[in-house]
């Protein structure tokens, strides 16, 4: 199955589905091994479109479905109640495009704030200075309210103790026992999308670097992948041996650095510092490499960047072995630490079911048994250099995610270093590429947070008419806010780290 | 887990080295101009036309003039391969903090003006710094990069503090959309008097590639008067040390730095 | 006022100010050390007080005169504890017994815990909360500590535990046990591992941090003064403990073997900050009845023992 081309160089199918049969459409999509990628609208000249992209788990392939709404119309039958996965998406669709979800059981903003002036609906319309300064009569947002005696709330946010994104998290508790977390984010809304839409394609690639900047590699990544996967082109292997490299090494620095997060909030500074120094080493490899910390300006559709000569890669390479006999010998600190694992086991659980329902990705996912990793399922030829596993536990407590990501990120240095030491420099050379009239473009990375999408939708023109990220952090943000309940307010900072999760890549 | 803690404290000291030292051969850095003449008075637009940040402007009034500006630059690395003169050229300084907006904006054959505030004396060996973080959060990292072994501000009398009621100087990473104009100013607020604003990275500098869009994200000279300004995308964890030194007036932070 | 009592009040006015803050500058670059960072430099704290004395102050609107005063009353009663305590190794100036001492910690915490809730905020009600939960632990524990020194050396006057004269030998184990239990009082009362993280800073942890969290300026500075005494004056009390155990009268070698003591339970404080986990909040109860039984137990020897 690995000699078959990558499902995403083919150009993606796309097809029709009556809006009322959507959601009767992907109900069975989804019992037959089918995820929902993600859930999106679309302007067109009849209209506005509601988008589905399903990624078909078994046999690794991306299939998008357009439902054209009738014209003039603003609200289709909600899928939520059958397809709980939606929940987040239709309330994006609702503050974007002013197209509501009928019947959606919890229809609040998301990102669009009380802040922003009236029937601002960012992606479905051109946004002018005067409907900017009109007056905001925006209903305050409303939290859900916990009744009962001795339950009492704490706010906190947007501005947080630590050094850690913006957002409001809402806890109604009994005594120290929260009793219902909810997550109220958008305060990093930037306009990605707005603005992916309306630039250069040159600048395009910066802006999807900067949507989630701890996740510029996969990001990237995935950016040329669309990209290229709508011209129907494809950069040579060498160049895609290497962005995968890069793509490990930011998973192998993201893991360490948020374990050494997860010893900082159990209070435990060997740990912490430990992990801290060797995300710096890993660190430099990325610098060594690309010429940055953070491996930006690089990845880009069909070519790459610098590309770095042989002894670099090579050196590279031994500097990432050396590193993981160093990671083999810090990972003991926390997970063999029998007070560490005390705190940690219990705490936060993700039930299997619920995972399932949520539609969870990433490493929190694979922490309750959602067996689902990107590069397992599209097969890429780079990831073949050596047998490797993804870790699947099913306790889905903190302990199991912090294993999971101290063995991702064990197994990433070791792919790195393989894919590496196999990598040629080769020229490849820039070129504008041309793009075809009414397709779809769609680039799928297993970036360290789990599956990142983006998916870029051209007009009849060739011009880029709509341009979707959805970053791992959109499926798991709710799941985090069940796994705070009926623990301790005090546990809840370990609880997130755990889950690790990216504000901006969420508001964009 | 023993031979573990027993590895770990048998290790050395991280913090070694050169404080406020170059950044590696490696790394790309932020671009700077030299004193080689620029030939755009003979139609070479090299650098402005592949800048995507609009960071590069040119003019032929007088001479081939070329003006670059770090609070926009992106640090992608484009200008410094292309040009062809070498006016434009690879620097990897970290002493790139400056005081005034303007000291970023470098100009061929045009030193800057010195900066005229002189910062406090009584922050000089202590300053609690209160991180915001408005949608950069590669920034983030860099910033908690600061307290690590490796870099370690807290030699230099720099803590990082939950309450802005404790803090000195208030850091901003990120682009400040329109949702955080009113936190921001809150936390501003809390703060007790003498108190500083520094916008770390280019994007609170001046928005970055999301400056004029409907979401405000124009950086934090919008909304507060930032008294430091960082460069960098993101700023290397040093070019933040610098930024804060240069907030606490430390002797450290004042040789051989863009600002005069 | 004779000569000697003017000298010995000049000598703890100095200790009283300069240790506390040189403890705490000690203990953070140790930290620091075991990290494998620089770390601040030894003066730090003094640097931060000179800074913060120099602020001005940011006062939430919502706040009442409770508030504004809570900082002066504690460290006040701070002091009074210094002062009829013999933490510093020598006799206290004031005579004071333990009754006293128990309430002046008491009416410490009371006027903090009312300044937080004052703010009206949800950390300072949190912070209180739970700061008043742990006091069920620690206040019994250092009563019956202190108890149980009293009964060894005779009299309910915390002088007395620095009097050669009634400073007894081998007390069975009577004085060891309180050391400890006072040690573990101390361990909550200074916001030490594995009770609370003096780190992290992250609110929704915080205990006795929680409360200060509204403060700035000069209250900060006394608040913060306040915390390095509160450490450097229990730390004395358990380092006196044990020195009576080891029968050292001589007042000098007391005063040097206290300021070693006082040294090493810093040392031990900054190797537990950066080794050990904290402790699941509902764990911390199985830690701190440990600190009541061996201060019961101790007051039973002492008892049995008499």
């Amino acid at each position: 199955m690995s000699d078959q081309p990558s499902a995403l160089i083919s150009p993606i199918p796309l097809e029709n589905v009556p809006i009322l049969q959507l959601r009767a459409r992907l109900k069975t999509e989804l019992s037959d091994g089918n995820r929902l990628g993600l859930l999106t609208a679309m302007s067109s000249p009849n209209g506005s479109q509601i988008i589905s992209l399903l990624v078909q788990t078994l046999s690794g392939g991306v299939r998008v479905l357009i439902s054209q709404l009738p014209h003039d119309a603003a609200s289709y039958a909600s899928l939520t109640p059958d397809i709980p996965q939606a929940h987040w998406f239709e309330r994006e669709i609702n503050d974007m495009w002013g197209i509501r979800p009928l019947g959606h059981p919890r229809l609040k903003s998301l990102v669009i704030h009380d802040t922003y002036p009236d029937n601002l609906f960012p992606l479905a319309q051109q946004v002018s200075p005067a409907l900017m300064r009109k007056r905001n009569n925006r209903a305050a947002y409303r939290f859900s309210v916990v009744q009962g005696n001795g339950v009492y709330e704490v706010p906190v946010g947007p501005v947080h103790a630590g050094i850690i994104e913006p957002g409001h998290f809402r806890f109604s508790c009994l005594g120290e026992v929260i009793e219902n977390l909810e997550i109220r984010l958008g305060y990093v809304h930037r306009g990605v999308e707005e603005r992916l839409t309306n630039c250069d394609w040159k600048a395009m690639r910066h802006v999807v670097e900067a949507a989630s900047s701890d996740t510029a590699a996969a990001n990237a990544v995935a950016h040329a992948q669309a990209i290229e996967s709508l011209a129907g082109v494809q950069a040579p292997p060498d160049i895609q041996r290497l962005r995968s490299a890069c793509v490990e090494i930011e998973r192998a620095a993201c893991h360490i650095g948020d374990l050494g997060g997860i010893c900082n909030d159990l209070g435990f500074g060997a740990g912490s510092a430990a992990f801290a120094v060797l995300r710096g080493t890993v660190l430099g490899i990325a610098e060594m490499i690309t010429g940055s910390r953070f491996m930006t300006g690089v990845i880009v559709p069909l070519s790459h960047r610098n590309m770095p000569a042989k002894p670099l890669c090579t050196a590279a390479a031994n500097r990432l072995h050396e590193c993981r006999k160093q990671l083999q010998s810090t990972i003991p600190l926390l997970l063999q630490n029998s007070s560490a694992i005390e705190r940690m086991e219990g705490m936060g659980v993700m039930k299997h079911s619920l995972a399932q329902d949520f539609g969870l990705v990433g490493p929190a996912g694979r922490a309750s048994g959602i067996d689902y990793d990107v590069r397992k399922v599209f097969r890429l030829p780079e990831y073949d250099c050596m047998e490797w596993q993804t870790p699947n536990l099913y306790d889905g407590d903190v302990l199991a995610r912090a294993k999971v990501r101290a063995t991702e990120a064990t197994t990433a240095l070791d792919l790195a270093s393989v894919m590496l030491a196999s990598v040629t420099p080769v020229s490849a050379p820039e070129s504008v590429v041309e793009l075809p009239a009414d397709s779809a473009g769609v680039g799928i990375v297993e970036a360290w947070r789990g599956e990142l999408i983006h998916l870029i939708l051209t007009n009849s023109d060739g011009v880029v008419a709509r341009y979707k990220i959805k970053d791992p952090s959109f499926n798991n943000w709710t799941a985090l806010a069940v796994a705070a309940r009926g623990n301790l307010l005090s546990d809840f900072p370990l609880c997130n780290k755990s889950f690790g999760l990216s504000y901006s890549g969420t508001d964009l | 887990m023993l031979p573990a803690l027993l590895n770990y404290l048998r290790g050395a000291r991280q913090t070694r080295g050169p404080v406020l030292p170059d950044l590696m051969d490696v790394n790309r850095g932020l671009p700077t101009l030299t004193s080689s003449p620029c030939i755009h008075n003979e139609g070479c637009t090299t650098c402005a036309d592949g800048c995507v940040s609009d960071a590069i402007s040119l003019s032929t009034e007088d001479t081939a003039m070329v003006t670059l500006d770090l609070g926009k630059c992106l640090a992608c690395g484009h200008c410094t391969h292309a040009c062809p003169t070498g006016t434009i050229a690879a620097s990897r300084i970290t002493r790139t903090a400056v005081r005034q907006r303007s000291n970023l904006v470098l100009t061929a054959g045009v030193t800057s003006p010195p900066a005229a505030t002189n910062m406090r004396e009584m922050f000089r060996n202590s300053l609690v710094v209160r991180y915001v973080s408005t949608g950069d959060n590669a920034t983030d990292m860099e910033v908690n990069a600061c307290m690590n072994p490796l870099f370690d501000a807290s030699r230099f009398g720099i803590q990082f503090t939950a309450s802005p009621r404790f803090a000195d100087a208030l850091l901003i990473g990120g682009p400040v959309p329109l949702a955080m104009h009113e936190p921001l100013r809150a936390t501003f607020e809390a703060m007790a008097h003498p108190r500083l604003v520094i916008a770390a990275g280019m994007q609170a500098v001046s928005g970055g590639l999301f400056t004029g869009g409907y979401t405000k994200a124009d950086g934090v000279g919008k909304v507060l008067q930032p008294d430091i300004w960082i460069p960098g995308n993101p700023p290397h964890p040093w070019m933040i040390i610098h930024g804060l030194l240069l907030a606490m007036g430390h002797p450290l932070a004042f040789a051989n730095q863009l600002d005069p | 006022m004779s000569t000697s009592t003017a000298m010995l009040l000049a000598e703890l006015a100095v200790e009283a100010l300069v240790l506390p803050l040189l403890l705490v500058g000690i203990l953070r670059t140790l930290r620091a050390r075991l990290q494998k960072r620089t770390g601040p430099r030894i003066l730090q704290p003094f640097y931060d007080l000179a800074r913060l004395t120099r602020k001005s102050s940011s006062i939430s609107l919502e706040t009442g005169p409770v508030f504004r005063t809570a900082p002066a009353i504690s460290l006040t009663a701070y002091l009074l504890v210094a002062l009829v305590t013999p933490w510093w190794g020598l006799c206290a100036p004031i005579r004071g017994d333990l009754i006293l001492v128990i309430f002046l910690l008491a009416t410490a915490r009371m006027a903090i815990g009312l300044a937080a809730m004052d703010t009206g905020t949800a950390f300072g009600g949190m912070g209180a909360s739970r700061e008043s939960m742990l006091s069920i632990f620690v206040e019994p524990t250092m009563v019956l500590a202190l108890s149980a020194a009293a009964l060894v050396s005779g009299n309910l006057w915390l002088n007395g535990l620095a009097k050669p004269s009634v400073i007894a030998g081998g007390s069975a184990y009577v004085l060891p046990l309180a050391a400890a239990a006072l040690w573990l009082a101390a361990a909550v009362e200074t916001s030490r591992m594995p009770i609370e993280d003096p780190v992290t800073h992250l609110e929704l942890t915080m205990i006795h941090e929680a409360q200060l969290l509204e403060y700035s300026g000069a209250r900060l500075a006394l608040l913060e003064y306040q915390s390095a005494l509160k450490l450097t004056v229990l730390y004395g009390l358990v380092a006196q403990l044990l020195l009576n155990e080891l029968v050292i009268r001589e007042p000098f070698e007391r005063w040097v073997g206290t300021l070693g003591l006082i040294l090493c339970l810093v040392v031990a404080a900054a190797i537990l900050d950066t080794l050990l986990v904290r402790l699941h909040w509902r764990k911390l109860p199985d830690l701190l009845i440990f600190g009541l039984a061996f201060s019961l137990v101790a007051c039973l020897l002492a008892a049995l023992r008499g």
